[in-house]
C-alpha cells in the first residue's frame, strides 16, 4: 500500500474575515471537513486505480457511481468526499495519456457530482478535495505509469 | 460541568447491582431445576423460588438489561477522565506563551449539544450547548450554557455560532470588562460575542479572546470545543490547527462516552 501524503492544510482552508450578524470574526473551515492526507494507487482486488483522502474524523461510505469509469466514495452521514475509483482497465488509452487522462475525469466527476449533490453544504468539502489533489498531483499519479 | 465523582461513583454502583443481579439470575433459574423435598434447610426457599420464578426470571434479565443501559449512558469512567487529559494537553499546546499567567486566565472548554435542558430558563427544549468538560482543576463549577436551536439567527453566544456555522469561529481584542465598565463597552462585548447585557452583568470575569471549534463523532455533529483567554491576542487560526493534534484522539472517546 502507498503511503499517505501530507496536505498543507493552511493552503487548503485559509482563514477568511466575515461579518455575520453585524460582528467582524475570523473563519476557519471546520477542521473535519479538510482532509489531512491523500494517496493514489492501483487496488489489484478492485482492479481499480483508487484515491483516498484521510481525514479527522472517521466514517462509513458508500461507493456513489458517475459513469461507467468512476465512482466516489462519499460519506454516509456527512457527505464527505473520501476517495474516487477509476476503471482504468475499461478505459483503452496508453499508459502515457492515462496519466493526462485521468486527472482531468476525476475533476470532472467530482464537479459533476457537486452539482447534482444532496448536500450543497459540503460543496466547499469537494472543492477541497479538488485542490487536494491539485497540491499533490505528481504524487498521486505517480503510480500510474506501473498500474 | 460534569461531576465526575458522583457519575463515577454511580457507574460503579450500578455495575455492582449488575453483578448481584447476574448471581441472582443465575440462582433463580438453578432453583427451578432443583428437588425442594430434598433440601431441609433451605426447602420453603427453594419452593417459594420455583413458585415466583415465572416472574422473577423475566424481571431480573430486564432488570439487567435496564443497568447495562444507564451504564452506556452515564459513560466509563476512564473515558471522562481521558478526554479532560486531552483538553490538558490541548490548554498546554494552544497556550504555551502564555504559561507564566494563571492557569484559569486560559481555557478550553467542551460543550455537548443537548435538545433539551433540565434547568428553570427559557425555552428549556430548544437546544443547548452544555458544558461537559473543561481543563484545569478550577472554575469547574460552570452552568453557562448557550442556546443553540433550529433557527440559527437564535444561536447564543461563540458557542452557538460555531455549531450554527458548523466552521472554526474566532473572535479577539475584546474589551476589558469589569463592574465599573460603560453600559456602552457592555453593549460592545455582548455584540460581538452574541450575548446579552444582562448575561454579561450576572458574571464576573470575561475573556477576552475566543476560538470555537466543531466537534464530530462518527461524521455528525457533536458540539464545540471553545478556547478563551483573558489575553485578547492568545488565540488565533494557529490555535485552531493545534486542535488537529487531538481531534481524531476525542472523537473516539467521545463514541464511547
Amino acid at each position: 500500500m502507498s503511503d499517505w501524503v501530507r496536505l498543507d492544510v493552511k493552503k487548503l482552508s485559509p482563514a477568511t474575515q466575515e461579518r455575520i450578524h453585524g460582528v467582524d470574526i475570523t473563519v476557519v473551515m471546520s477542521p473535519y471537513d479538510v482532509p489531512e492526507a491523500v494517496r493514489g494507487e492501483y487496488n489489484k482486488h478492485l482492479r481499480r486505480f483508487v484515491i483516498e483522502f484521510r481525514y479527522l474524523g472517521d466514517e462509513p461510505w458508500n461507493v456513489v457511481k458517475q459513469d461507467e469509469n468512476i465512482s466516489l466514495r462519499v460519506a454516509r452521514h456527512s457527505g464527505r468526499l473520501y476517495g474516487i475509483e477509476v476503471n482504468i482497465d475499461a478505459m483503452e488509452a496508453s499508459r502515457v495519456n492515462l496519466r493526462l487522462e485521468v486527472p482531468h475525469l476525476v475533476m470532472n466527476a467530482i464537479d459533476n457530482f457537486g452539482r447534482r449533490s444532496r448536500k450543497p453544504m459540503r460543496f466547499k468539502n469537494y472543492q477541497v478535495a479538488k485542490d487536494a489533489i491539485t497540491q499533490k498531483k505528481e504524487q498521486i499519479f505517480e503510480s500510474l505509469a506501473m498500474a | 460541568m460534569r461531576r465526575h465523582r458522583l457519575w463515577s461513583s454511580l457507574y460503579h454502583s450500578v455495575a455492582s447491582l449488575q453483578w448481584i443481579t447476574g448471581l441472582a439470575l443465575a440462582s433463580f433459574s438453578a432453583a427451578t431445576k432443583a428437588d425442594a423435598t430434598k433440601w431441609h434447610v433451605a426447602g420453603d426457599v427453594l419452593v417459594w423460588t420455583q413458585q415466583n420464578a415465572w416472574l422473577s426470571v423475566p424481571l431480573l434479565t430486564g432488570a439487567i438489561g435496564l443497568m447495562q443501559l444507564a451504564r452506556a449512558a452515564i459513560g466509563p469512567p476512564w473515558v471522562w477522565e481521558t478526554v479532560h487529559y486531552l483538553l490538558d494537553k490541548l490548554q498546554e499546546l494552544v497556550f504555551e506563551k502564555e504559561a507564566a499567567s494563571p492557569l484559569h486566565y486560559h481555557r478550553v472548554t467542551l460543550f455537548k449539544r443537548a435538545r433539551f435542558r433540565l434547568s428553570m430558563c427559557r425555552w428549556p427544549w430548544s437546544g443547548w450547548l452544555v458544558p461537559v468538560e473543561r481543563s484545569g482543576h478550577t472554575t469547574r463549577k460552570s452552568r453557562s450554557a448557550f442556546l443553540a436551536p433550529d433557527d440559527a439567527d437564535l444561536a447564543q453566544g461563540i458557542a452557538g455560532q460555531t455549531w450554527a456555522q458548523n466552521r472554526v469561529v474566532i473572535v479577539r481584542a475584546l474589551p476589558d470588562i469589569h463592574e465599573t465598565s460603560s453600559l456602552e463597552q457592555l453593549t460592545d462585548y455582548a455584540r460581538r460575542t452574541w450575548v446579552s447585557a444582562e448575561w454579561l452583568q450576572e458574571r464576573q470575569q470575561h475573556a477576552r479572546s475566543f476560538c470555537g471549534i466543531p466537534v464530530e463523532v462518527k461524521g455528525k455533529l457533536w458540539g464545540v470545543l471553545v478556547l478563551d483567554s483573558r489575553n485578547p491576542d492568545a488565540i488565533d487560526e494557529n490555535s485552531a490547527r493545534v486542535y488537529s493534534l487531538i481531534g481524531r484522539y476525542l472523537g473516539k472517546l467521545l463514541e464511547r462516552a
